[in-house]
């Protein structure tokens, strides 16, 4: 009896929960999917254009672009170019890319300020931890979608392969 | 004989009334404060949710869609004492998943903060690792207390659990 009391109780309770998760996901016209894909970007690489310059950027760019190291140590080295470090203070403040400038991911809004201080015309280049880590790729996301920025790269292996490489650091 | 007077003792103090409802109240709380941010931005969670590389990405929208609110309901009835023998247990069982997956990340070297994999010396540089383990000890602690508002509440029932 008391069993069956439990089980009818956790069931009543999981019930709800659906039904309020998705009531509120229907009542408020959620745009999301329910089912999750993993965001992938496109990649542009070295080379991939007739142009002398190895790391040329198209004029138009339909959403944030993964770059691999040597394609960001040719812009880095080219100038015009900011990078953004979207891990938290702490680790920027430990070791980050020569003349970068950290927002952090989670922070975004605090640092809209100094966002909106930048040229529109730049072009920005996202990293993080690499590997695993999609705060890069979010931040990207808001600078682009959000902020209007219209050439926003993501340096996928992020700040370990850029040490790893040898580039500046400070 | 000394060792059954402790055990009664003890006895006693799990299922004085006072210190029940203040447990209840404790977990409950905790449950509700913690559903709000949850429910109110369900993308940030489920984001959240795949720092810790535990469960398939393709899911963790579905459980950032209804975990949140099963906490919530899990904090309102230890709190008013409706369906206190569900609630409690579910409370104990999501305690414990919780201590997994935040014992898991800090075992595998992840940083929750970003779902990023450390190195172990990234992880002591860092308060990290000081981090999760504070929030392991958290939840065993409100762990321990929801095991003891489920053992009372089956206890009222006076019919054994078989």
């Amino acid at each position: 009896m008391l069993v069956q009391k439990i089980i009818i109780q956790i069931i009543g309770i999981t019930s709800i929960s659906i039904i309020l998760g998705f009531g509120r996901y229907f009542v408020l016209d959620e745009h999301y999917n329910l089912v999750k894909e993993k965001r992938i970007l496109n990649s542009l690489k070295s080379g991939d254009s007739d142009s002398l310059i190895d790391c040329y950027i198209p004029e138009q760019l339909s959403e944030p672009m993964f770059i691999d190291a040597e394609f960001a140590f040719c812009l880095y080295e080219a100038g015009g170019v900011i990078f953004v470090d979207a891990r938290d203070s702490e680790e920027f403040e430990q070791l980050h890319i020569k003349n970068s400038i950290n927002i952090p991911y989670d922070y975004f809004e605090d640092f809209m300020h100094q966002i909106d201080s930048i040229d529109r015309e730049i072009i920005l280049v996202t990293y993080c931890s690499g590997g695993d880590c999609s705060l890069s790729i979010d931040l990207a996301d808001h600078l682009f979608f959000e902020a209007d920025f219209y050439k926003v790269l993501v340096f996928e292996g992020g700040f370990p392969l850029w040490q790893e490489k040898g580039f500046p650091i400070n | 004989m000394a060792g059954e007077r402790i055990s009664n003792k003890l006895k006693n103090i799990w299922s004085n009334p006072l210190l029940l409802l203040g447990f209840r109240l404790v977990v409950g709380i905790v449950f509700i404060y913690a559903s709000i941010d949850k429910i109110s931005d369900p993308l940030g969670f489920s984001d959240n949710i795949d720092n810790y590389h535990a469960t398939p990405v393709y899911l963790n929208n579905l459980i950032a869609l209804i975990v949140p609110w099963m906490e919530l309901i899990v904090g309102l009835c230890l709190i008013f004492g409706k369906f206190i023998q569900g609630a409690s247990l579910l409370s104990a069982v999501l305690m414990i998943v919780f201590i997994v997956l935040i014992g898991q990340a800090l075992f595998r070297g992840i940083d929750l903060h970003c779902g990023c994999f450390k190195t172990a010396t990234d992880v002591s540089v860092t308060s990290l690792r000081s981090e999760m383990i504070r929030r392991i000890l958290e939840d065993i602690v409100l762990l321990g207390m929801s095991l003891i508002i489920t053992m009372n509440a089956l206890k009222k029932e006076e019919i054994p659990l078989k």
